[in-house]
């Protein structure tokens, strides 16, 4: 027994030695040095939304960048402009979702239910949530494990029905136009960085919609990048917005404007 | 998690087994039984086949040059690569004693091996072949290493589209009342109450802190300098950060190893833990207050890769410089490059160990410091 404990320990300390290795591994090449290559340029992206401060701006949201000039994918934007706006709410609706899971969606700003673990609270103030949790309890003989566990028993449409109708939308905007294209999600204040870039004409989109709370953004704006340095854009941002209402000062410093198009009514189920 | 199980012999030595004198007549019956009614000997579970004995335990046997290691699994060996449920059992039945979640929590009977392997289990008084996954060879001790062994190296690499959840667990920070925010439909993750511990978007979900010192290079740290656990932040390392969501329905699931478990073409493609050497800046410690920031402002390119493969957590030497080369705050960086003007073999000893501090500093250095580049042979 005494035996069986020191080799339990050992492992253990085995255990946790390899996921240390793993651990690191993942920051291992971090701060790795890397001069960009001659010749080549950076895009600082900054996103800007109403209400605009300096401060703020549109977070976690990606970006796409596109080669061409706006002229070279003006098919491009016209159909990104075709597609009809699909809200959260609407898709929700649409597929008979409740509105008790509508609305906690709405209430913490999520596109689907993988956006935040539920509490034992909201688990009891949504239908959807509470079928879930009813079958994983049954599944795993543990409602607590259930909760955490929620999403592997939601309905599909409910689980991620709503992001793979905009991947797949995304997906087909993109291969239609046979676009080569990078993207990158922008940070807490709304900044995002292209780096390592030929120099030349691009085109910065959302290519889907993002929507707001009264309307959608579509973003496409004509970017040149010349050779230089990261260093040499960390002042010079390329600020992009969805309103002109700011002041003179950051209005002065935004560069493109977003396409709006107000969210529409969701048809009566 | 892979399901690698290959095992150094050396850590065999590690643990002192027991001789056992045995008739050959028991050994006999032993194996006959074992042969004629393998099912009924392990059983449903997992757990009744790891109790079978396996022969008279005996001196491993040595390995020939040119031979079969017997005591290491490699799932390259193409027999190895049939479909993962016909050894592996998910979930396995010790979970709930060693986890508190549905896992792959022990390594697959003794029939899984048996049916090819028959001659390798009954060879000698202990056969090289159980040293795979029990940590002592004995009929009389069912013991084996906890699986996944940590002590065994990597087979696979892991299928991981790091872009997509980035997409989908992202979380938003509200500063103020909802009112007042502008509310654009994201993946969020949480709303994060005044008052509330910081956090720093969805990176974290997956990359807290590290919580124990890591593990120093064979070769010792540089310089003697022991980074501690505030240094690094960790990583997903068991599937209690996929079956949350992936255990059934969303692909790839619990069914689907393959789906994220990937045999490399070149086994050296596997990271290994002194990698952990090539990070530039070993003085730098996530955890300091003042480096508490989102993991974008400095991970630039973080969000970029749709996958791991490739995936560099870089970082440009304008993160550092935003606060430690700002006229009126700090100027480390012109500090060191002015060292290196006056002595040539001067080692940047600010953010650096010695062994990245003696080569020449690259040109962004120079470049955000407002200096002409140079090389140390071109110091007088």
């Amino acid at each position: 027994m005494m035996t069986s404990e020191r080799i339990t320990k050992r492992s253990t300390g085995l255990v946790r030695g390899l996921a240390l290795s793993l651990c690191l591994f993942t920051l291992a090449i971090a701060q790795t040095a890397s001069a960009p290559a001659a010749g080549r340029g950076v895009i600082r992206l900054k996103v800007k939304v109403k209400p605009v401060s300096v401060a703020t701006g549109l977070s976690r949201k990606r970006f796409f960048l596109i080669r061409g000039s706006l002229a070279e994918n003006q098919s491009l934007i016209e159909s990104m402009k075709r597609r009809p706006v699909i809200s959260r709410d609407c898709y929700y609706r649409s597929i008979g979702a409740s509105e008790e899971l509508i609305a906690w969606l709405k209430k913490y700003d999520c596109e689907s239910v993988y956006c935040r673990e539920v509490d034992s609270t909201e688990v009891a103030a949504v239908p959807e949530f509470q079928r879930a949790v009813a079958a994983g309890e049954k599944e795993f003989g543990n409602r607590e494990l259930a909760r955490k566990w929620l999403t592997v028993n939601l309905p599909e449409q409910i689980r991620d029905g709503f992001y793979k109708q905009r991947q797949q939308e995304l997906q087909n905007l993109i291969q239609g136009a046979n676009a080569k294209v990078a993207s990158v999600m922008t940070d807490l204040k709304g900044s995002a960085y292209f780096t390592d870039l030929e120099p030349g004409k691009y085109l910065i989109s959302n290519i889907i919609r993002t929507e707001g709370s009264d309307a959608a953004s579509l973003w496409n704006c004509e970017v040149t990048v010349v050779p230089g340095d990261i260093s040499m854009v960390m002042d010079r941002p390329y600020q992009i917005s969805n309103t002109k209402d700011m002041k003179p000062q950051l209005l002065k410093q935004t560069k493109c404007f977003s396409d709006e198009q107000p969210l529409p009514a969701c048809p009566s189920r | 998690m892979s399901f690698a199980i290959t095992v150094g012999a050396g850590l065999l030595q590690t643990f002192s087994m027991k001789r056992y004198s045995i008739t050959s007549l028991i050994l006999a019956l032993a194996a006959f039984v074992v042969i004629a009614f393998p099912q009924q000997l392990s059983g449903n579970g997992r757990v009744a086949a790891q109790k079978r004995r396996v022969g008279r335990p005996g001196k491993t046997q040595a390995i020939k040059k040119g031979a079969i290691d017997y005591s290491r699994f490699s799932h390259a060996t193409p027999k190895h690569r049939g479909a993962c449920n016909t050894c592996h059992q998910v979930p396995t039945s010790n979970w709930k004693k060693v986890s508190n979640f549905p896992d792959v929590a022990d390594f697959p009977g003794h029939n899984d091996c048996v049916g090819c392997h028959r001659q390798q289990f009954f060879k000698g008084a202990k056969p090289v072949i159980c040293s795979i996954c029990h940590s002592r060879v004995s009929p009389r001790d069912d013991a084996r290493f906890s699986f996944r062994n940590p002590a065994s190296p990597g087979q696979f690499l892991i299928e991981f589209p790091h872009d997509r959840h980035q997409d989908v667990i992202a979380r938003m920070l509200r500063r103020g009342p909802i009112a007042e925010q502008s509310l654009f439909v994201r993946a969020s993750f949480t709303t994060v109450a005044a008052g509330e511990t910081k956090h720093y978007n969805n990176c974290e979900i997956c990359h807290g802190p590290l919580t124990i010192a890591p593990v120093a290079p064979p070769a010792g740290w540089p310089d003697s300098f022991v980074p501690d656990a505030a240094t690094f932040k960790n990583a997903p390392a068991s599937h209690a950060a996929c079956f949350n969501c992936h255990w059934k329905a969303q692909q790839p699931t619990n069914e689907n190893c393959a789906g994220c478990h990937k045999l490399p073409d070149k086994p050296a493609a596997i990271p290994v833990l002194h990698d952990v050497h090539l990070r530039i800046s070993l003085k730098f410690r996530h955890a300091r207050e003042q480096h508490l920031a989102e993991c974008t402002a400095c991970h630039i390119n973080i969000t970029k890769s749709p996958t791991l493969r490739g995936l560099k957590p870089d970082v440009p030497i304008t993160a550092c410089t935003e606060c430690h080369n700002k006229d009126g705050l700090r100027l480390d960086l012109n500090k060191e490059l002015e060292a290196l003007d006056n002595n040539r073999d001067f080692s940047c000893a600010y953010c650096h160990t010695s062994d990245v501090g003696r080569r020449n500093p690259p040109p962004g250095h120079y470049l955000i410091a407002g200096r002409e580049p140079i090389k140390r042979r071109d110091v007088k």
